[in-house]
């Protein structure tokens, strides 16, 4: 029983964080716009340190770890608002390979295709020909695949850029199309828990990063802003906010941890880890971003500072792989004492 | 990382699970003072007699030395058996014990460490005083050294158990004009010396063990400080990371069993329109997030002891653990009072009557005892975060 991160996988984490620091600084988004061929570069970037395939196996072209580095990585791109589109790039390079689709597999793993993630907006339903039903896509760009979740199915849809066109979104950072998935060929289908329970520990990895930078930001302002002569992390009105935001990242933290091991090992209680991993991080993500965006003062809600991006992203992720109330109706019924 | 127990863990918990299911207690621990400290001396010795008192305390001083893992274990399987808590042996077994260990003389661990395992002596704490309890350093109950005593005049506040302690960890100050965390002196009071007058508090809860202790010319022997004299902050301070490393343990862990009853009473409570609790959706999904907590509070628990189970102390998670734990508990007690309906006013002064009543008003004294939610912000903040410093 050890929590701690080992040597080895702490070097990943450092080597995630050198990079963030180097490909992705906050200050990136300092009034800036989405610029496609910066996104390529970033995903090809990623591609080369071996994060679309960091938990696939060696012989399937992966690196060879587990969803546990795969957790690791998330945490870091999500400290800095990354890119979300790794999220689905990973679960459809399983699913490819699992399918046979080696081509898109080895295309995935090396950067060149984009993989894109449906979200239902109506209920959706597939048959052999396909699926059919509203969804919203997210991650469009160069996306060759969209991996959708039908019921009790995962399945990887064909797609193209004729397929998908943009739409107009709150969260201009990530290129989202909305359309009937009808009429895109099926890739590779497969049951839908593992898709599921891997997608949700990506996306709490994801929230918990987003919690902690959203923390890290207005420590960081609180100790150089002053107002009536004080630095306002003086202020109980401001200090004490963010102590809570920091311990409810630590929370948040914890639990993904033994989330992504009760994953990894295929433990008894993975739904009600990976479940609850999801609901903490989210509701992490969003009170973070609200502190962070109320300390700074007006210059809070400006496009000149990327404090609002934490607040759309944790937006845009709450019904990836299950929204709040779907998890929590399951979570009632899990059992929770595994002893 | 892992999450997996080594064989011999395996082999800890069955034997403390089997110790567990023959020797814990079946009737409850009595309302009343006497003999609610009665029922926990006979627990705490029946734990010694079976090998198990003291789970972290070293093995040098006569506890069990077990590391942080099984320090878990042990409270899973109190929790999992409903055993009896520290109770009155709470600052004895947390903190003043800890501290003779710490700090004490041979003399004094001779005299005192051993009669605390074997449940024969309570111990409660003389910090807080009436102008002194967050803002502990400005405590002025003051101590005068006359020969080989040192005469304590003042008064202490919040004295859980003092009506049946035998010894109290005492801060004083013994140098006069000095001010805040300077001057003070930690010191072993006898509760049977004479000038101590113990008056008991009444709380919102109805039953309760806390007290307002006077000191009128009390003589205590200068051979029962601990530290040097002045030196009694560090003293007080030494234990710190001990207590936050493991004192809210078993509450963290504790919590998730809290969280699956408060369930199983939604499924049986019919409220007034004659539907059952946990149909009402508001109500169920209050519950399935408070579970999540849990099972959150539960990964810090794990966090913490392979912090300490790796560096010998633990993490910054050590002093957010408080805050959670108190934090979630009161939210559950909210839902708690708001499915019961008016069955939950029921309540006759003990806890007995209504357990979860008793909860809802207990739950203000985890948010406000052993360090305010006011004040763990401040640590967090200070000593986390490094924040600019409020004071």
């Amino acid at each position: 029983m050890d929590l701690i991160p080992s040597d080895d996988q702490q070097q990943i984490i450092d080597l995630a964080a050198d990079f963030i620091l180097k490909e992705l600084p906050l200050t990136r988004l300092f009034d800036a716009r989405y610029d496609a061929g910066k996104a390529r570069a970033q995903r090809q970037a990623m591609a080369d340190l071996g994060w679309m395939g960091i938990g696939l196996a060696e012989e399937s072209g992966g690196v060879g770890m587990t969803v546990v580095e795969e957790a690791f990585i998330l945490r870091e791109i999500g400290r800095v608002v990354g890119p979300t589109a790794i999220i689905p790039a990973i679960l459809a390079a399983k699913l490819a390979d699992g399918a046979g689709l080696d081509e898109l597999r080895d295309a995935i793993v090396a950067g060149s295709a984009g993989i894109a993630l449906a979200v239902a907006e109506a209920p959706l339903s597939a048959d052999g020909d396909g699926v059919s039903g509203v969804a919203r896509i997210y991650d469009v760009q160069d996306a060759q695949a969209i991996v959708v979740i039908v019921g009790d199915e995962a399945l990887l849809l064909g797609a193209s850029a004729g397929d998908l066109e943009e739409v107009p979104f709150l969260d201009s950072f990530t290129p989202v199309a909305r359309r009937d998935l009808a009429g895109l060929p099926v890739l590779a289908r497969a049951p839908a828990a593992a898709t599921v329970q891997n997608g949700l520990l990506l996306t709490a990895a994801y929230l918990a990063g987003l919690s902690e930078g959203a923390v890290a930001m207005v420590q960081e302002y609180a100790g150089i802003r002053e107002t009536f002569g004080r630095k306002i992390g003086a202020y109980q009105a401001v200090r004490h906010p963010i102590a809570e935001g920091a311990a409810r990242s630590d929370h948040a933290k914890s639990l993904l941890y033994v989330a992504a091991l009760a994953l990894r090992d295929s433990r008894d209680d993975v739904v009600a880890q990976v479940s609850s991993a999801k609901v903490i991080a989210h509701r992490a993500a969003t009170k973070n971003a609200d502190i962070n965006i109320q300390l700074h003062g007006g210059i809070g809600i400006t496009s000149d500072l990327p404090a609002h991006h934490f607040m759309k992203r944790a937006l845009m992720l709450a019904p990836w792989f299950g929204g709040r109330k779907p998890l929590l109706d399951t979570l009632l019924d899990e059992p929770l004492l595994t002893i | 990382m892992d999450l997996d127990y080594t064989p011999e863990d395996l082999e800890f918990r069955k034997a403390a699970r089997a110790w567990l299911a023959e020797n814990v207690p079946t009737e409850p621990r009595p309302a009343d003072v006497q003999a609610g400290a009665a029922f926990d001396k006979a627990w705490q010795r029946r734990l010694y007699d079976g090998g198990w008192a003291g789970v972290n305390w070293p093995k040098d001083y006569g506890g069990l030395g077990l590391n942080g893992v099984r320090t878990l274990i042990w409270w899973e399987e109190c929790e999992r058996a409903r055993a009896p808590g520290y109770e009155r042996f709470t600052i004895a077994l947390t903190h003043a014990g800890p501290t003779i260990i710490t700090r004490g003389t041979e003399e004094h661990k001779a005299a005192y460490l051993e009669k605390i395992l074997k449940g024969e002596t309570i111990w409660c704490q003389g910090f807080s005083e009436p102008g002194a309890g967050s803002d502990l350093a400005a405590l002025k109950t003051r101590g005068e050294i006359d020969g080989d005593y040192l005469v304590v005049n003042g008064q202490k506040t919040w004295t859980s158990g003092a009506a049946t302690a035998q010894f109290q960890e005492l801060l004083i100050r013994t140098e006069p004009g000095s001010e805040r965390h300077k001057g003070l002196t930690w010191i072993i009071c006898d509760m049977s010396t004479p000038g101590i007058t113990v008056q008991p508090i009444g709380t919102m809860m109805g039953e309760s063990d806390i007290n307002a202790t006077f000191y009128d010319n009390v003589r205590i022997p200068l051979k029962n400080v601990v530290g040097e004299i002045g030196g009694g902050w560090s003293v007080a301070m030494s234990t710190l990371a001990f207590e936050r490393g493991n004192t809210f343990l078993r509450d963290q862990i504790s919590m998730a069993g809290k969280v699956e009853r408060a369930i199983e009473l939604a499924r049986k409570t019919i409220t007034a329109d004659g539907k059952r609790a946990i149909d009402d959706r508001e109500i169920a999904r209050k519950l399935a997030e408070l579970k999540a907590d849990a099972l959150g509070l539960r990964a810090m628990a794990i966090m913490n002891v392979s912090n300490i189970d790796r560096n010998g102390q633990p993490g910054p998670e050590g002093s957010m653990v408080k805050l959670l734990v108190s934090q979630v508990n009161k939210q559950l007690m909210e839902v708690v009072a708001d499915l019961s309906g008016q069955p939950f006013l029921d309540y006759d002064g003990t806890r007995h009557s209504n357990e979860w009543t008793f909860d809802f008003m207990w739950s203000w004294v985890l948010t406000i005892a052993g360090g305010a939610t006011e004040i763990q912000k401040e640590i967090i903040a200070d000593r986390v975060l490094n924040l600019p410093r409020s004071r």
